[in-house]
């Protein structure tokens, strides 16, 4: 079996999204109570009862979503189901980073907390927005945005997410415009909930403040694969990937790429760690066939830790 | 379950809104998003056996339950077939 972790970016936050896990599971509340005791930030109230609006802020989100997927990932892994490779969409790297050895918990936590604040702070001095769409190819969506650009300023594809989806970014009156225009050919497109252009160039005030901070972070070699939707492939050589990194809030998520890098490897299991359901779709879309589970509750939690110890008993039993 | 509850409780159960009714424009009112538009998606493959293809990806197709139920028996008529 080989098994894929995957972790989720912004846009997947949710009301309530780690309530359950915290009362149900001790492992899981003394890793957020250790976030709120490093960053002073309450965790606890957060992925339990914080507002739509609170959980949209740049850093309570990235924090928050940081927190949930390498929890869940640091029990699996302490119940021994450990992935083959791991990805992570946009933010979701670094938990993925984290999950494979490259980088301390901690210094994942304290590199997101300057993202997410970098990022808030470059989105007040360039705002800008987003906008999803599903139903038009990439070249399609790239020259409606080409047209808008030359009118209404910059917008551009953010995220490759999959067949016919995709995700743009840019200055506010751009994508609204890309919006109407797709809606135009009768898709389903419309702005989504995260504020700022992340992945445009309207991020490039963060990404050189990031770079600097970056510079002061060792990256060791991962102990577990890797694909990064930067690149869409396998990392590796992790200086290479290290320089990818800082570049990686101006660049665009390939995340229909690394899906495919991972299935064409032979990864027959997807598991989506973290709340909502956006990337176990996303792999769908790109696979109908592929197995995908998400998990971010109790139930599903200790229901995949028995199925996999179900499936790996029969291996064992034909092996033998 | 009828059809049409089975796709309101979908959406309800995702969506925090008290009032839905069947001709309302999900995405136009901001209920939904076209991100949990793909979760929609596979939600009706599962749920009602039926197959939605790239070419079927149309706003006309998921901007109201109605819409939705229209599509289900669209593709369901398909299959008897």
């Amino acid at each position: 079996m080989r098994t894929v972790f995957m972790f989720p970016g912004q846009g997947s936050q949710m009301v309530g999204m780690g309530k359950n896990l915290y009362q149900s599971n001790q492992f899981f509340k003394e890793r957020i109570n250790k976030v709120k005791n490093i960053t002073g930030i309450d965790m606890p109230y957060i992925i339990a009862d914080a507002s739509k609006k609170e959980l949209d802020d740049y850093v309570t989100a990235q924090l928050s979503l940081y927190s949930i997927s390498t929890s869940i990932a640091h029990y699996l892994i302490e119940n021994d189901i450990e992935p083959w490779v791991v990805m992570g969409h946009s933010l979701g790297e670094y938990s993925a980073l984290v999950t494979a050895g490259a980088l301390a918990w901690e210094e994942g936590l304290q590199l997101l907390l300057e993202r997410g604040r970098l990022m808030e702070k470059s989105n007040e001095l360039t705002p800008g927005a987003m906008a999803s769409i599903l139903g038009m190819n990439y070249d399609k969506v790239e020259m409606i945005c080409k047209e808008v650009s030359m009118i209404f300023g910059e917008v551009k594809i953010a995220n490759y997410n999959g067949p016919n989806q995709s995700v743009v970014s840019g200055n506010k009156y751009a994508v609204e415009e890309v919006v109407n225009r797709a809606r135009e050919f009768r898709v389903i497109a419309d702005t989504i909930s995260v504020k700022g252009a992340s992945h445009s160039p309207l991020m490039e005030l963060a990404q050189a403040e990031l770079k600097n901070i970056l510079n002061s972070v060792t990256f060791r070699a991962p102990e577990i694969k890797m694909v990064s939707s930067i690149t869409g492939d396998f990392v590796e050589d992790i200086d290479n990937y290290y320089n990818l990194l800082k570049n990686q809030i101006t660049k665009p998520v390939v995340w229909e790429k690394a899906v495919k890098t991972s299935i064409n490897a032979g990864c027959d299991l997807f598991i989506e760690i973290g709340p909502g359901r956006i990337l176990t779709s996303l792999v769908k879309g790109i696979d109908r066939n592929a197995n995908v589970i998400s998990v971010c509750d109790d139930f599903t939690l200790e229901s995949l830790k028995e199925e996999i110890k179900q499936v790996r008993r029969k291996v064992e039993d034909y092996g033998e | 379950m009828e059809n049409r509850e089975k796709i309101r409780e979908f959406i309800l159960e995702y969506r925090d809104v008290d009032d839905l009714k069947d001709d309302d424009d999900i995405f136009r009112s901001g209920i939904v998003n076209s991100l949990f538009a793909m979760q929609l998606v596979m939600f009706l493959e599962s749920t009602f056996d039926i197959s939605i293809g790239n070419e079927d990806l149309s706003l006309n197709n998921f901007c109201s339950v109605n819409a939705m139920l229209d599509l289900i028996n669209k593709k369901q008529e398909v299959n008897v077939k």
